[in-house]
């Protein structure tokens, strides 16, 4: 039972405490970049987190196997990433250019990469890493879902014009910080 | 979020994750942080300039991406030993600075003063988050202590990252407007703001 207990309190830790997107940032340009209608953002959301469930996976088997050579870990992230950037993409996501003539892939890299440093930092090679990893994820996909719905808010056409920019869904993501953080600054 | 972006918007999203992240650890570290990131760009451009034609494809832009990783891995291992005060915090965020789209963003521009106008941005709005971020969240200013208490302790927290660079991208956006920037950068046709195309 107490086994059970501190499973239950390790993932509301991760899920909440210690947010992959709101309390470290990681993914949070994909985040706000690519997150759809809400109708679509389910089956996206679930791909984008399959993707990095893989990238999370592998990382966590090849970093065990490769600590002797701590060094290489950035070009075993970068490829991992790469192998799920191309997971997203065969699912028609990721597609065309972003601004300045920038591929989409770049927005996805970075939140990859983050989220497997982030995970490696957080580990310590036994069963509870899976449940840190199954709350990053879960982490991960609730914050999609919500972003989506508060950007479809946001574009509704009534909405003044200043409404529509970015900063206003960085106050937005930080109450949400605040909200999972428990208010713990007051 | 469809419509035009303004420069500071794209600014903002281009190096989001050096926005939030850079500027926790105050005022030095964000310019380390920052000035890292256009020495890294420097480079990526100047070797973008050997070989255009082969970086412009899907192979060439994997290994640039490769190539700004590495060297921002390189940084994060040398720098803690010269900034020794700063070493502590030297942590995964720097190595992600080689994969920063801002990095990326003026390659194919030829004109230098696009690439001089988005980082004088980047680096003017770094020092705005984390000036914020460090006075009101610790009372302090390049580590000079200057409130007996912070007068805002959320500044220091992750969701005071979000609020920080909200309320300084708001007041960059009006100042940019106010002093005609954007219409100046465009007749100029250094800058092409681009749209968020899906």
């Amino acid at each position: 039972m107490s086994d059970m207990s501190e499973m239950i309190f390790i993932f509301l830790d991760q899920l909440l405490k210690n947010n992959l997107v709101l309390i470290s940032f990681t993914a949070v340009l994909l985040i706000i970049v690519e997150t759809p209608k809400l109708r679509s953002a389910f089956k996206e959301g679930t791909i984008i987190t399959g993707a990095m469930g893989f990238a999370a996976i592998s990382a966590w088997i090849l970093s065990y196997y490769l600590n002797s050579i701590n060094f290489v870990f950035p070009a075993v992230y970068f490829l991992n990433s790469l192998i799920s950037i191309k997971i997203i993409k065969s699912y028609g996501l990721l597609q065309g250019e972003w601004i300045s003539g920038l591929k989409r892939e770049i927005i996805a890299l970075a939140g990859l990469l983050a989220f497997q440093f982030n995970l490696i930092d957080n580990i310590a090679y036994n069963y509870q890493d899976l449940i840190i990893i199954t709350a990053s994820l879960v982490g991960f996909y609730l914050i999609f879902i919500i972003v989506a719905a508060i950007k479809e808010q946001l574009d509704l056409k009534e909405n003044k014009k200043i409404f529509k920019k970015e900063y206003t869904l960085f106050l937005v993501l930080a109450f949400l910080a605040a909200l999972i953080s428990g208010f713990d600054f007051i | 979020m469809n419509d035009n972006l303004t420069l500071v918007n794209k600014i903002s999203l281009l190096a989001l994750l050096a926005l939030l992240a850079g500027t926790a650890n105050g005022v030095l570290f964000a310019l380390i942080f920052a000035l890292s990131l256009i020495f890294i760009a420097l480079i990526v451009k100047f070797i973008y300039l050997i070989n255009e034609s082969f970086f412009d494809q899907k192979e060439g832009q994997i290994i640039l991406w490769g190539l700004g990783l590495g060297i921002s891995y390189l940084l994060h291992a040398l720098l803690p030993q010269i900034f020794k005060s700063q070493a502590q915090h030297f942590n995964y965020y720097f190595i992600l600075i080689g994969v920063t789209p801002l990095i990326y963003a003026d390659l194919r521009n030829s004109k230098l003063s696009k690439f001089i106008i988005n980082h004088t941005l980047f680096l003017d709005l770094m020092l705005a988050v984390s000036i914020l971020r460090e006075l009101l969240g610790q009372g302090s200013l390049l580590n000079y202590q200057i409130f007996s208490k912070a007068p805002l302790s959320i500044a220091n927290r992750p969701s005071g990252a979000f609020l920080i660079l909200a309320i300084s991208a708001f007041i960059y956006e009006i100042l940019t407007k106010k002093l005609n920037l954007e219409t100046y950068i465009k007749n100029d046709e250094s800058i092409n703001l681009g749209s968020e195309e899906k």
